[in-house]
């Protein structure tokens, strides 16, 4: 019996053996970006986002905590999904530790999927949580808060739930909020990400 | 030729088998009698999955050779196991187990509907595979090529 191993998962992957370097994340976030995405126009997505949050602020009855939790979850509910076809598209092994997880965050998963790269920033002394800031941001384009909502909603705060549920599938429990938004008249749009703890792997149940 | 298809969740169940041996025509899905063969399968896995990162960090488990058989396996970094038997003649199914996981993420992950995660769902039972015919004649195109 003989077993050969590999650092690289796939062939394709072959050039993802050393996640340190961020010039090859950032790399990988652009080939996928320019070969393997398909494009829709910018416009149908941020007015069919907008046309989400606006029908839930009615059904909730301008109630906009509930409004920023119904985003968080169905953020969530995307981001389990997202995970698999971020995999899929980029084959990046695990990261071996959280400052490599912020790089391919903002360079891989926001390059590959709205075609931005936030800057990440603010990091904590113990390396366990950073900041994004956004100094663009395709859900929100042409959008102004109304005055009752512009103390308490959290316009994008889909993608917090997004990256919550993405993280939660490769064993990172996170807390993901946004801080402040642009729209809410803050000078920066920060989204903070914050690591709990690293889950385990699960093990197959013992044979009884 | 290909012996059989093993996909395994991030909760080590199985939630995809299917064998090739009896008769390309007649194959058998989600087997209610490989359930036990699963099991072992995936503990082989996992046990050498486990020694070759031990030995070298940074390491997967890419194939396994027999003197009668051999197994190709990919693991993604959500810990989605997809495995392969085949006789000896085959020496590189990665880029079949490529093609596997894009229809799986077609198949099982695009479809909304779908509770993706077979054990977390309302109802949840311990037999619940991926029953999608699509998704199990796509797979068998990439196959038996």
């Amino acid at each position: 019996m003989n077993t050969t191993t590999g650092t690289s998962k796939t062939a394709s992957a072959a050039n993802t053996t050393s996640l340190a370097s961020s010039k090859t994340i950032k790399q990988i976030g652009e080939t996928v970006w320019k070969n393997r995405t398909v494009k829709i126009n910018a416009e149908l997505f941020t007015l069919t986002y907008g046309s989400i949050v606006s029908q839930l602020c009615q059904d909730y009855q301008r109630d906009f905590k509930k409004v920023n939790d119904q985003l968080f979850s169905m953020g969530y509910n995307i981001g389990i999904r997202l995970i698999e076809d971020f995999l899929a598209r980029t084959a990046i092994p695990r990261c071996d530790n959280f400052v490599t997880t912020s790089e391919v965050i903002s360079k891989c998963a926001f390059k590959i999927f709205l075609n931005i790269t936030p800057h990440v920033t603010n990091w904590s002394n113990t390396k366990n949580s950073f900041s994004l800031i956004f100094d663009e941001n395709p859900l929100s384009d042409f959008v102004e808060l109304p005055m009752d909502a512009s103390k308490e909603l959290w316009y994008s705060n889909i993608l917090c739930g997004v990256l919550k549920g993405a993280l939660e599938m490769v064993q990172l429990d996170c807390e993901v909020y946004f801080v402040s938004d642009v729209l809410r008249g803050n000078t920066q749009t920060e989204l903070r990400v914050k690591l709990n703890k690293v889950l385990k792997d699960e093990m197959p149940a013992g044979e009884d | 030729m290909i012996y059989s298809l093993w996909i395994f969740d991030r909760h080590c169940n199985c939630i995809f088998d299917k064998e090739y041996t009896v008769n390309q025509s007649t194959s058998i899905v989600n087997s209610k009698e490989q359930q036990s063969r699963g099991k072992l399968i995936y503990g082989m896995v996992h046990s050498l999955k486990a020694m070759s990162t031990k030995i070298a960090p940074g390491n997967t488990l890419r194939t396994l050779t027999t003197g009668k058989y051999r197994i190709h396996a990919l693991f993604t970094a959500s810990n989605l196991w997809i495995v392969i038997f085949s006789d000896l003649t085959h020496h590189e199914l990665h880029e079949r187990l490529d093609k596997i996981y894009e229809l799986y993420l077609k198949y099982v992950v695009h479809n909304m509907l779908k509770p993706i995660d077979l054990r977390e769902s309302e109802n949840a039972k311990e037999s619940d595979k991926i029953t999608s015919p699509s998704f199990i004649k796509a797979v068998d195109q990439v196959l038996c090529l």
